[in-house]
């Protein structure tokens, strides 16, 4: 148990944090990417999804991975339960709803 | 043949000076004629480095301007009879130099010298921009850490977009102790990052202060470092020579560990 614990601790350490790190930085910044425009595709992205449901704003978390090079969004959404919502799932016609909810 | 090399890093203070002062003494023991150019206008320390500040006379500015000939600004190191400095100007700065103006200067240089190391300024403006101009080929020097290793992928990258034939990467102030902890970068994930060729890694080492200190090369003191430039220079005359391999657990892994203990 303790073995296990101390493995998934050296997983961690700080050169494989730094590795990660620096893995991400470099991935942007090849694409040519400042954080600017990093941050209006966080935006255009908000945008493009609170039209079908509710996005965490503040949570929204966007990763890039190499190898194959791979974007990952993590996108927490609000509200899901909220019998709005519910419905216009079940109807599949978004395209009605554009405003914010 | 002559062969005009770049040792830039983007960074300050990984270890270009010393670098740039150890591969033009290892050029010269393996019998090569050697010049190394001080690039940094304004700020020069390749000739503390070697020891030689005390014979100063003329320096780069000077053979661009025409105040004096490439012969005159050239000093002779004190140990061996083929390797020379071209310090720079202490009392310009990089604005006084341009591009074309350093291409002129390694021409006239490489008809005198089988290589030409120039010390590259920190940084990417005009006078990284003068040291590149002139070269044949870059080494990129960089420490396993985040800072020096994202600004050398931002060097090779001006370096390819110049096109810079070929560039290699050394890997400076390994602690293969640390390594082994988890808490560095290993030589391949910095490889890996970077995507370069290897031309050489350089451990933790006293002995680069000392002998720094004392304004004379590594040689003769049997350190890790020194054993790396040695490989280094091997290698840039064509040499095939394996990489001291920190990666082999056991062995030289735990030759070095030791060795920093004491």
């Amino acid at each position: 148990m303790l073995f296990m614990a101390r493995n998934s601790l050296a997983k961690r350490r700080s050169g494989s944090v730094a590795r990660n790190r620096l893995k991400n930085v470099l991935l942007s910044e090849r694409m040519d990417q400042s954080t600017d425009t990093m941050l209006m595709m966080k935006n255009d992205l908000i945008q493009a999804l609170d039209k079908y449901f509710p996005v965490d704003r503040a949570g929204l978390q966007i990763q890039f991975q190499q190898e194959p090079p791979v974007m990952l969004a993590r996108i927490p959404i609000l509200n899901l339960h909220t019998p709005d919502i519910e419905h216009a799932t079940a109807h599949k016609s978004p395209s009605g709803r554009t405003g914010h909810p | 043949m002559s062969e005009v090399i770049v040792v830039t890093s983007g960074k300050g203070g990984v270890g270009k000076t010393t670098t740039a002062a150890n591969i033009g003494t290892g050029l010269a023991m393996l019998g090569k004629r050697v010049a190394v150019v001080d690039t940094d206008i304004g700020l020069r320390n390749l000739d503390v480095v070697m020891g030689l500040e005390n014979r100063i006379v003329y320096n780069l500015v000077d053979v661009i301007y025409g105040n004096c000939r490439l012969k005159q600004a050239l000093i002779r190191d004190k140990r061996y009879n083929d390797l020379y400095l071209l310090p720079s100007a202490q009392t310009k700065d990089k604005t006084a130099v341009t591009p074309e103006q350093m291409v002129k200067l390694t021409e006239e240089m490489s008809s005198h010298f089988e290589y030409i190391i120039l010390d590259c300024p920190a940084g990417i403006e005009q006078g990284f921009k003068n040291a590149i101009a002139g070269a044949d080929r870059a080494i990129v020097v960089t420490t396993p850490e985040v800072s020096a290793i994202r600004d050398a992928d931002r060097i090779i990258g001006l370096l390819e977009a110049n096109d810079i034939g070929q560039i290699d990467l050394i890997i400076n102030r390994i602690r293969p102790d640390m390594i082994q902890k988890g808490d560095m970068m290993s030589v391949d994930d910095v490889i890996e990052i970077l995507a370069v060729r290897l031309l050489g890694i350089i451990p933790d080492d006293q002995q680069i202060v000392i002998a720094t200190n004392q304004g004379v090369p590594l040689s003769g003191r049997n350190s890790p470092a020194e054993q790396g430039y040695l490989n280094i220079c091997r290698r840039i005359t064509g040499e095939d020579v394996p990489f001291l391999t920190f990666d082999v657990k056991k062995g030289i892994f735990r030759k070095m560990t030791e060795l920093f203990r004491n």
